[in-house]
This record gives structure tokens, C-alpha cells and sequence, in this order.
């Protein structure tokens, strides 16, 4: 049976509740976009990034604590193995009270680390693999606190799953050159 | 590498030279048909052609065709790849958008208040890894939230009527989406795990995840 989470009812905001220590990880492209439109519940916690260095990352991450990941990791056991330290190394200093991640590999290592420290692990499957589960779907489903998908099509793929509704920003325009307001 | 995390700084990023860019009469600005293929690694070279060559039968339009790894269009406008400003900033002023079946490019033109004309690439082409693109487009479509243009005779009658009432393909960014309900749910989720997790963990992480 696939569970619904619990709406807070009411405000259009997100109400910051507890402020938490987190941190994103995600691989550039469409993984770091998608932790992007999350910005109204990060934007009232202590954050810190994990993805991989490029122009788009730089300009969407401009102003936030950022740790560059080792890439690429599609079948690169040598930037996985590197990845596990890094890990180990950046929980230790960010000492956070949850990591959450849209993938891609990057996530795995991170949320392996995570779960030897008993750190809670979200992960938010991406909204473009409705008909089929992905890789690292797959590796972080069983070590994750919570698994988190945004259609119910994606629900029937990974049981026990939370279905949050899709992320896809089509919402205000971004200002050009200010990504992160 | 370290692991101390540092402040990024914002990348200013090169403009790409384009190939056959025309110079524009300056007393009129033709409409801009905008095409992106995304920055997968598989060439989508069926959809440069359909575009190549509707555009050489219009010249009264602009083309400009990001085609990645397929080979540059001959009459269109071509450009390899595009920073997210720089796609934004063509999305912007379009008169239609083309796309392949990846989210962004979509979400950039819904931004903008554009139904793309999506044509999503296929696994049996050779296009991508598998058929994921189909599947979203096809739920996408089904939301009347994208344009599905399966073949060329589809993008071409698209096109034309696209280009022939502007208003078809214009729709009010926003509401269609709870996205921000979504949020909500998301950070609901993580407040019920991390505070779980605060319960069962040693030490001073209780008292952190309880603090206000």
C-alpha cells in the first residue's frame, strides 16, 4: 500500500517548523534542478550541496556552501570509491540531520555513508522515469528513511513509496543571473 | 579534492558562436522557432532533419536548432549546447519551442508560457538509453501540458498552424501543477523522518532536532 504524506494545511509557504541541518545531493543537470525547486523549504534551513562542478551548477548554486563530488560516476568504481570518502569526510564536518538527494549515482555512496552514521536518508525519484525504475532508485531504496516519488505511476514501481506530487517549476520566470534569490 | 565546502561562485559563462546566423532586417523581427535536443550524448538527428527542412521552406521564420550530438542543421540556425541562461534567454522569445522529451527544456518553455511541441526521442532509434522520454511526454501530453508530435508530418502541420495562430500555443504559466503543494508534502516527509531518526540516534542529535 503506497502511503500519502501529510499536507500542512492552509498557507501557501511552507511553515520552517524545526530549523535542520541538510544536505543536497544531486548530480548536475536535471537531479540539481529538481533539488532547486524545492528552494521554499531549503531556503529556511542550514543547507549544504554535493554535485559536480560545471558552469549551470556554479551559476545555480552561486552563494551556497558547496562540496564539488568526483564524476563521473556511471559504472566509474574508481570516483564511487573516492565518493565513500568524500562522504565520510564532509558528514563529519556538516554533521547534518538529514541528506536528501534526486540522484544520480552520486547519491549512493552518500546515502550509505548516511545510514552507518544513522543520519535520515530522502530520496526524491526524478519526474521524467514514470515507466521504469532507475539505477539508483533501485541501490537506495532499501537504505533510505524515506522514498519519495512525484507521480503515482512512479508509486506502482517502488511499493511503500510516498507519492509528493510532481516538481516540475512552471511557476514565475527565473531572473536571469539570479538563480538563488 | 577537499571536502571543506566553500561559497560557489557564479560561472560567467561564453557565448557559443552560431552557425549560419542571418543578419535581421532591423525594421522586422521574424517570429523564432526555438529547438533544443538536451545535452544527452545520443545524437537525435531525426529531429534536426524534420526542422532543417520545414525551415528552408520558411524563410520569413527564425530557426535556431541547439542539435547536441547530431550533426548541425544546413539552413537553420545551429548552436551545440546552451547554458541554462542562454536557454532561458531563447525560450523567452519564442514563438514556439521544439523539444526533445527531457524535463528541463520543457519547464523552461512552460515557464514562459509555452506548450512545447515535444518529440521524444526513442530507445530503438538509437536516440536513448531507453524509452523513459515516450512514457513522460506521453503523461505530459495526456495533461495537455506538452504538444506530442510523433512524426514529421505532425511537427509540420504544428508548426504551421502554430506559427498561423499564435495564441495556440500560448498558455498561462503557473496552477496547473500544485508545485507547491508538492513542496509541502516533501518537507513533511522530512520532518517525520528526521525527527524519528533524532529520537533513536546517541548523543546531542535529539536535542538539536527538537530545538526551536
Amino acid at each position: 500500500m503506497n502511503k500519502t504524506p501529510n499536507d500542512v494545511a492552509g498557507s501557501s509557504a511552507v511553515s520552517p517548523g524545526v530549523k535542520r541541518r541538510v544536505l543536497a545531493v544531486g548530480s548536475g543537470g536535471g537531479h540539481l534542478a529538481q533539488l532547486l525547486v524545492l528552494r521554499p523549504w531549503w531556503q529556511d534551513h542550514d543547507r549544504s550541496w554535493v554535485c559536480f562542478d560545471g558552469p549551470d551548477a556554479r551559476d545555480q548554486l552561486a552563494g551556497e556552501r558547496v562540496v564539488w563530488a568526483y564524476s563521473p560516476t556511471t559504472r566509474n568504481v574508481v570516483n564511487l570509491v573516492r565518493n565513500f570518502f568524500l562522504a565520510l569526510r564532509v558528514m563529519r564536518r556538516e554533521s547534518p540531520d538529514v541528506v536528501v538527494s534526486t540522484g544520480a549515482g552520486v547519491a549512493v555512496p552518500f546515502f550509505v555513508v548516511a545510514r552507518l552514521l544513522g543520519i535520515a536518508t530522502v530520496y526524491l525519484e526524478v519526474v521524467d522515469r514514470v515507466s521504469s525504475r532507475t539505477m539508483t532508485g533501485r541501490l537506495v531504496r532499501p537504505i533510505s528513511s524515506a522514498f519519495c516519488v512525484q507521480w503515482p505511476q512512479q508509486a506502482d514501481l517502488y511499493p511503500g513509496s510516498v507519492v509528493v506530487g510532481p516538481l516540475l517549476e512552471w511557476e514565475s520566470p527565473p531572473v536571469a543571473g539570479d538563480s538563488l534569490r | 579534492m577537499t571536502a571543506s565546502p566553500h561559497i560557489a561562485k557564479a560561472f560567467v559563462v561564453p557565448q557559443f558562436e552560431r552557425k549560419n546566423a542571418q543578419p535581421v532586417a532591423a525594421a522586422v523581427t521574424r517570429p523564432l522557432v526555438f529547438v533544443s535536443v538536451g545535452m544527452d550524448h545520443h545524437p537525435f538527428d531525426r529531429l534536426v532533419r524534420w526542422v532543417d527542412c520545414w525551415a528552408r521552406e520558411h524563410p520569413e521564420v527564425e530557426v535556431v536548432v541547439q542539435h547536441g550530438a547530431a550533426a548541425s542543421p544546413s539552413c537553420a540556425q545551429a548552436v551545440r549546447y546552451l547554458s541554462h541562461h542562454e536557454l532561458f534567454s531563447q525560450i523567452s522569445r519564442a514563438r514556439v519551442v521544439v523539444s526533445h522529451g527531457g524535463p528541463a527544456t520543457i519547464a523552461e518553455a512552460r515557464h514562459a508560457g509555452l506548450i512545447p511541441l515535444v518529440a521524444p526521442r526513442g530507445h530503438a532509434l538509437g536516440e536513448h538509453v531507453d524509452n523513459h522520454q515516450q512514457a513522460f511526454a506521453a503523461l505530459l501530453a495526456a495533461r495537455d501540458e506538452v504538444f506530442l508530435v510523433q512524426t514529421e508530418t505532425d511537427l509540420v502541420e504544428a508548426l504551421n498552424r502554430a506559427l498561423a495562430e499564435p495564441e495556440w500555443l500560448r498558455r498561462e504559466s503557473g496552477r496547473s501543477l500544485d508545485v507547491a503543494a508538492s513542496i509541502r508534502n516533501f518537507a513533511a516527509v522530512v520532518d517525520s523522518v528526521t525527527s524519528r531518526s533524532s529520537r533513536t540516534s546517541a548523543g546531542g542529535r535529539a536535542s538539536r532536532s527538537f530545538r526551536r
